[in-house]
């Protein structure tokens, strides 16, 4: 038996075509995959944040308020007092109960005013320290050496490099029944303006 | 009768053909030791695959179970702490051969033209390394890896579009499971998967280029069995370097014990919290420059996190066009050498400024003329304290963790729940935050939690040490005329505290031990012991049990009582329906149920009355449990921990 002779290739005009079709056919087939692929992996972008439920046990508070402590566990000594934050959480598909998402920093001003930090440092992320300095009681972040006064205002010292872009970030309160309810947030660090994560 | 089976094999697949190409390719100038820094990495990447692939049987990734799932590999699995060591140091060697490779590299002159594609290949398989590197860094799930990958994944939200490329690796806007579950994919399928694919190209590119020699007056070579040989030597070495990590360089301690070695190979802390203070957040080593490199900016961080970064890898890039000319090659190799000079110098004064108080005395006399200096002495020391004490803190937690695993296993809330459970963890962090404004709890030598500072000038501050609280010593250290005045006890509160007239304004129990128990006789002493012996016994310490049941059978506890009565302790005290109710009931003193009721509200008409001194009530209103300065949870923590009931700690074996 003769193997047949190769065909003469078609015109240039038609090969055109035919690959045209090639490519056009050999996308939809990748689409087949990547579709579906790409839109599960970008969900996290498409999420629509959810307001975070109420804490405080069978009490709901406002809207994305926290309730921290009670006001009496803040002593009047108007420094800095760590206090983790505990909330329902759901972490992908399970919910749990009261986990702990984070920390704050409470300073009692007077009788019913207090000052709430939260406890990550605007700089890098770590969890800054309250701790005594030679000028008195601050905030120093254990990682690049970033410190804030304890009214959460950057320091500036005299051959000490203060790296954060920003104050300490404030977070806003409510004094409700003898409790404090904290609205915890948290925000992009390393950026001069403060944008709360969603 | 084999020669034909393979003739047969080859005349079908091509196989031989393929064979010799591989093993025969030349090498001008011969065989060279300073070749095998590819081989290595190519080595070592394959252990990964391979013990990456056995680790991948065993894990479990989820915020709940990865953490666990790698406790068990670790402490549990045959084998598994060999197989986790060999991953991780093998990974660890894999950083620190790239800079040789590339040093190799361009100091040959390997990267110049035709070989950019060669080069720029190799940048990216560098990259792809390091990106396994962090991804893996993260999957254990424990303390380190979660603080060290968050620094991380923040400085990515500061690039152009960052924030959204965050929220894709981190698969939301905070760390959680489909964090693991994203690292993980990347790190064992999409990053490898790269790798391969670029592995490939690299050496096809490699191949059909050759080598490039070292001017040399040497004979050629052929790869095989030349070359093969130094590059096989070469892996050998290394995986024995690796070995040697993973017995952390004992190998007579790991021949005398070779099986079951949960305590060697790679680190393992406490799991992930995300609430706790963390001070020993650093990269691992191979990005600690970077790290220290962030030091040096003021308020500037996107120029020493993204942009600098990013144009020392543009100009890394740019190397094969730069190197085209002699004076440009100069350059690269100058570039190249200084820059690994400044990661090493970076490296070293990240780790000298987190051991600084490990391996210098402290000295502040050296700065008395110059407060300035003293100041930023001191905080320098402090920095380095903080760095340190967390890592002490990290491994008594882990060893904790395993005590507890061992007594419990690990429940399906997750291994974290152990530690937040536990009185011997969580009691000292509740008193040191809620007691220790008023009360210390110091050992004999001064150890454990301060109180507040003493200041003699104002109204007394300060309560009892409550170290071995309702202990026989304890009790008898309350009843001694000379120690109920101290610090130690009544000193600082308005029991103990006299006013001008030399007077105790709230109750009489220091005057009571100082009129009735002072310069007793033996058979009074004796009675006073029988006292302490029988007030201690009502604590029903644990670790007392003993003891207080040799003195129950002795008839010690029944002379207590003839001595409560005779000594006049019932003038004032209750025990049980005999005495006054003057002063707290002493039933039970010390017992768990007196404790939360001491704690949970001093105040009570049976407990301290109208002459509390300051003492909050930590939880009145059992019937709102959450309404109480201390939830019913740490009350009971800040109880057990008190009375020590709790299974205790072994010594570290080591």
């Amino acid at each position: 038996m003769m193997v047949a002779e190769p065909a003469r290739g078609p015109t240039p005009r038609r090969s055109f075509l035919w690959s045209l079709g090639a490519w056009v056919v050999g996308l939809v087939l990748a689409a087949g995959a990547l579709v579906p692929s790409i839109w599960v992996f970008i969900d996290p972008l498409l999420r629509k944040p959810r307001a975070p439920r109420g804490s405080g046990g069978p009490r709901t508070g406002p809207e994305g308020f926290v309730r921290v402590a009670p006001t009496e566990a803040v002593p009047a000594d108007g420094l800095p007092h760590r206090f983790a934050v505990f909330r329902d959480q759901v972490d992908a598909w399970n919910y749990f109960p009261q986990q702990p998402v984070g920390a704050v920093y409470v300073r009692r001003l007077d009788n019913q005013t207090f000052q709430v930090f939260q406890a990550i440092c605007p700089h890098a992320g770590c969890t800054v320290a309250a701790v005594q300095t030679a000028e008195g009681p601050a905030f120093h972040c254990p990682c690049h050496n970033s410190s804030f006064a304890i009214d959460g205002k950057r320091m500036s010292r005299p051959g000490k490099k203060n790296p954060s872009p920003r104050d300490l970030d404030e977070l806003q309160y409510q004094v409700i029944d003898g409790e404090l309810w904290v609205e915890y947030k948290e925000f992009y660090t390393g950026r001069p303006e403060k944008v709360a994560k969603t | 009768m084999i020669r034909s089976f393979w003739n047969w094999i080859d005349d079908r697949t091509g196989w031989g053909r393929l064979l010799h190409e591989l093993l025969y390719e030349n090498i001008p100038g011969g065989s060279r030791w300073r070749y095998v820094t590819g081989s290595m990495l190519v080595f070592a990447f394959s252990v990964q695959v391979l013990t990456g692939l056995a680790l991948w049987m065993c894990y479990s990734p989820s915020s709940h179970t990865a953490y666990e799932s790698v406790y068990w590999i670790q402490n549990e699995l045959a084998g598994g702490w060999l197989l986790r060591g060999i991953h991780h140091f093998m990974a660890q060697a894999m950083v620190a051969l790239l800079p040789l490779h590339l040093l190799q590299v361009v100091i040959d002159k390997a990267y110049r033209p035709p070989r950019e594609f060669n080069f720029w290949t190799g940048l990216i398989l560098m990259l792809i390394t390091l990106g396994l590197s962090l991804t893996g860094y993260l999957l254990p799930w424990d303390q380190k890896g979660f603080w060290a990958t968050q620094v991380a994944t923040n400085l990515m939200a500061l690039a152009p579009g960052g924030i959204e490329l965050q929220k894709l690796l981190v698969g939301g806007s905070s760390y959680g499971t489909y964090t693991l579950t994203r690292f993980f994919a990347l790190h064992a399928g999409i990053l490898p998967a790269l790798l391969v694919f670029f592995l490939v190209i690299h050496l096809t590119l490699f191949r059909r280029h050759g080598i490039t020699a070292v001017p040399s007056r040497r004979p050629d070579q052929y790869f095989w069995p030349y070359q093969v040989f130094k590059d096989s030597v070469a892996c050998l070495l290394l995986l024995i370097v690796v070995f040697l990590l993973v017995i952390r360089f004992d190998p007579v301690g790991f021949i005398q014990q070779p099986w079951h070695r949960p305590d060697l190979g790679a680190h393992l802390g406490p799991p992930a919290n995300p609430a706790d203070e963390y001070k020993a957040q650093r990269p691992e080593w191979y990005f600690l420059f970077l790290f220290q490199f962030l030091k040096k900016f003021e308020e500037n961080e996107f120029l020493g996190a993204i942009v600098i970064p990013s144009a020392v890898l543009g100009y890394f890039f740019l190397m094969p066009i730069i190197g085209r000319i002699r004076i440009g090659h100069y350059v690269n190799v100058l570039v190249l050498l200084a820059l690994l000079g400044g990661i090493i110098y970076l490296t070293g004064e990240a780790v000298y400024e987190d051991y600084y108080a490990k391996w210098f005395k402290y000295e502040p006399e050296k700065y008395k003329n110059d407060p300035a200096a003293l100041a930023r002495y001191e905080d320098r020391y402090k920095a380095s304290q903080d760095y340190l004490e967390a890592l002490e803190r990290d491994e008594q937690e882990y060893a904790r963790l395993q005590t507890l695993i061992a007594l419990h296993g690990i429940p399906a809330e997750g291994a974290s729940r152990l530690l937040a459970t536990d009185p011997f963890i969580q009691g000292p962090k509740i008193f040191a935050a809620r007691c220790a404004s008023c009360h210390s709890y110091l050992d004999e030598n001064g150890q454990g939690i301060a109180g507040p500072p003493e200041d003699p000038d104002n109204e007394p501050a300060g309560a009892p040490n409550l170290y071995n609280f309702a202990s026989r010593q304890w009790i008898r250290g309350l009843l001694d005329p000379e120690k109920i005045v101290t610090a130690h006890y009544f000193g600082r509160t308005k029991h103990g505290y006299p006013d001008a007239d030399g007077a105790y304004p709230s109750g009489g129990m220091v005057e009571f031990v100082r009129d009735n128990l002072a310069g007793l006789d033996d058979d009074q002493k004796r009675a006073l012991e029988d006292l302490v012996v029988m007030l201690s016994a009502q604590a029903a310490l644990p670790y007392q049990q003993q003891l207080d049941q040799d003195a129950e059978q002795e008839g010690a506890i029944e002379r207590g009582r003839e001595a409560f009565r005779s000594f006049g302790c019932t003038d004032c005290h209750k025990l049980g329906d005999e005495g006054e109710q003057l002063g707290p009931d002493l039933t039970g003193y010390g017992s768990e149920a007196w404790l939360r009721r001491m704690i949970g509200n001093p105040a009570d008409p049976a407990l301290y009355g109208d002459n509390n001194d300051r003492m909050p009530a930590f939880f009145a209103d059992p019937a709102h449990p959450e309404a109480n300065l201390l939830t019913a949870e740490q009350l009971e923590l800040v109880v057990r921990w008190l009375r020590r009931d709790y299974p205790s700690q072994p010594e570290p074996q080591r």
